[in-house]
């Protein structure tokens, strides 16, 4: 492990009524608390995008609305939230905020609308069933090199690019990732080919079968030596679609279905610790591969790979 | 139905490669230099390679690639093409000339630094600067170049002053104030210097931790100590 730290990436996902939400953060090498910095980034993005999606009731469906207001007040209360939450957390040590600074990355993904933010580098990917990956947010020119963004700058709520989109139609992937895992490949095209191969791995072999610890750690020895954050959302080519971690899901002979859009059934596990925005603490922090049965679309996965330096 | 299998076994996305990093002697060849600086410099050179392929084997994360440039009346490369550092071999370098450092400075600028050909995912390139004089040539003009590229402020930027070198010259190349130029006053000290560069700096360069974009210039990797001056050998100057 590159320094003796502890791994400075956070990732979580939750699922709460018809929604999910993921979060990842990378807090950065140079602060003192960055894994703090970085959990707490997650923390509130989680909590901040379920009371988002359930303050927008009605208004969901009206995509100019959930822009007007992922740009404000959102945004505004993401950053200055976790500003606040540093500050409670450093107490009377009077730290200041960049021992915490970290990156954010966040989504949404309703049956209206998907919505993507970012603060600082990393990678949003989204792939639809034709394999081509998009770069849903704009490049931050303030992003080069091992220089970034970072919540815990003056007026870095301005820094989170926000992007909302309608629900993906069909089979989608969407990739969120900090930057040890592009770094970890020559060109920006050998980066981005993971979205179609993660899509056609799970066409093929089924979510359950995907090892994501395994594919970072073995990706970080070899490229950066960076920790690697990563969570998939995957929308099936059909939600009517029997759920088994094993089954290959063919998107050629499956119907373009809209989502599912109807109330779903969730595994005991997740009523018991990700039903409110309230006990998002309980999220797991560890290698997940969960199933949202009957939802909107499926969490695939989160995953955290710690920089080993050989 | 081959192709099936590999795919289950190939990690997801493209070739997967470990981060460049560009280290470049940037020499002084002026006619000041000729005689014992020069073999000196050139035998530091020599020595600290085996050096250097130590420390590139233990981060495996970092491709250390190694390039030189010489500078008198003019100057240019002196080993043109990034040389992975277990294939780098030093050719000896001989005084004679002016002291072209800005026209240096614009070169390692020109070829080297600008995205492309570097790329964004790169590690922070090491310039060392080793000089016995002052410029001949308008230093300013290749130093705003140098800076006006990301990847010249982003550079570890170091300088070795041979004898009575212009040290205000080699500050400003350097642009930090806690870092000063090493004053090398024999041959020894050039030798300890050289591979303090090669070593220590490449070590820290190697696995540089990100920071936020408001940090100071020119701190991005916090540089260990530099050994001190030989005293033993302080009666063998140049």
């Amino acid at each position: 492990m590159r320094s003796g730290k502890p791994c400075q990436d956070e990732v979580r996902v939750c699922a709460v009524a018809d929604s999910v939400v993921a979060a990842v953060a990378d807090g950065h090498g140079t602060s003192k608390h960055a894994d703090v910095g970085a959990r707490l980034a997650v923390q509130v993005a989680l909590t901040s995008l379920v009371r988002f999606a359930e303050d927008l009731g009605e208004c969901a469906s009206d995509l100019t609305q959930v822009r007007k207001c992922a740009e404000h007040p959102l945004r505004m209360h993401i950053v200055r939230e976790w500003k606040a939450q540093v500050r409670a957390k450093a107490g009377d040590d009077e730290s200041p905020l960049s021992d915490y600074g970290s990156t954010l990355i966040v989504a949404l993904a309703t049956p209206d609308f998907l919505l993507v933010g970012q603060l600082g580098d990393g990678d949003v990917l989204l792939v639809a069933k034709d394999g081509k990956p998009e770069v849903l947010l704009p490049a931050d020119p303030a992003v080069f090199a091992d220089e970034t963004s970072s919540l815990c700058l003056p007026e870095a709520e301005y820094s989170l690019r926000m992007r909302a989109l309608r629900a993906p139609v069909g089979e989608t992937l969407l990739v969120l990732s900090t930057d040890g895992y592009s770094k970890s490949y020559p060109t920006d095209a050998a980066f981005r080919q993971i979205g179609p191969d993660y899509l056609n791995l799970i066409r093929k072999n089924g979510v359950s079968a995907l090892n994501l610890r395994g594919f970072l750690e073995q990706t970080t020895a070899q490229g950066a030596g960076d920790d690697i954050g990563l969570a998939l959302i995957y929308w099936p080519p059909s939600t009517s679609q029997t759920v088994a971690g094993s089954s290959t899901i063919s998107s050629e002979n499956s119907p373009q279905n809209e989502p599912n859009r109807t109330s779903m059934e969730r595994p005991a596990e997740m009523e018991s610790d990700e039903s409110s925005s309230g006990n998002l603490e309980a999220t797991s922090n560890n290698w997940i591969v969960r199933w949202i049965r009957d939802a909107l679309c499926r969490v695939v996965g989160t995953v955290k790979a710690k920089a080993i330096l050989k | 139905m081959e192709q099936e299998e590999s795919m289950e076994h190939k990690l997801p996305g493209g070739p997967i490669a470990n981060r460049p990093l560009h280290f470049i002697f940037i020499a002084d060849c002026s006619s000041s230099m000729a005689g014992r600086k020069i073999q000196a410099l050139n035998q530091a050179i020599r020595e600290a390679i085996p050096h250097m392929r130590e420390v590139a084997h233990g981060n495996p994360n970092a491709e250390v690639l190694v390039r030189a440039i010489k500078f008198s009346s003019g100057a240019q490369w002196h080993v043109s093409q990034p040389t992975a550092v277990d294939e780098f071999e030093w050719t000896d370098l001989s005084a004679n000339g002016m002291t072209s450092m800005g026209r240096a400075l614009s070169l390692v600028t020109d070829d080297a630094l600008k995205t492309p050909p570097m790329p964004e995912r790169a590690l922070p390139p090491v310039l060392v600067l080793i000089s016995d004089g002052q410029p001949t040539d308008n230093f300013n003009e290749g130093l705003e170049a140098l800076m006006a590229e990301p990847w010249g402020k982003k550079a570890v930027r170091l300088a070795i002053a041979i004898g009575d070198a212009d040290n205000n010259v080699l500050q400003r190349f350097i642009g930090h104030a806690e870092i000063q130029p090493l004053q090398a006053d024999n041959a020894e000290d050039l030798v300890n210097y050289i591979r303090w560069a090669s070593t220590a700096v490449l070590q820290a360069a190697s696995a540089p931790a990100s920071q936020t974009s408001a940090a100071p210039a020119g701190v991005n990797v916090p540089l260990p100590p530099p050994p001190a001056p030989d005293l033993a050998d302080a009666n063998d100057v140049w």
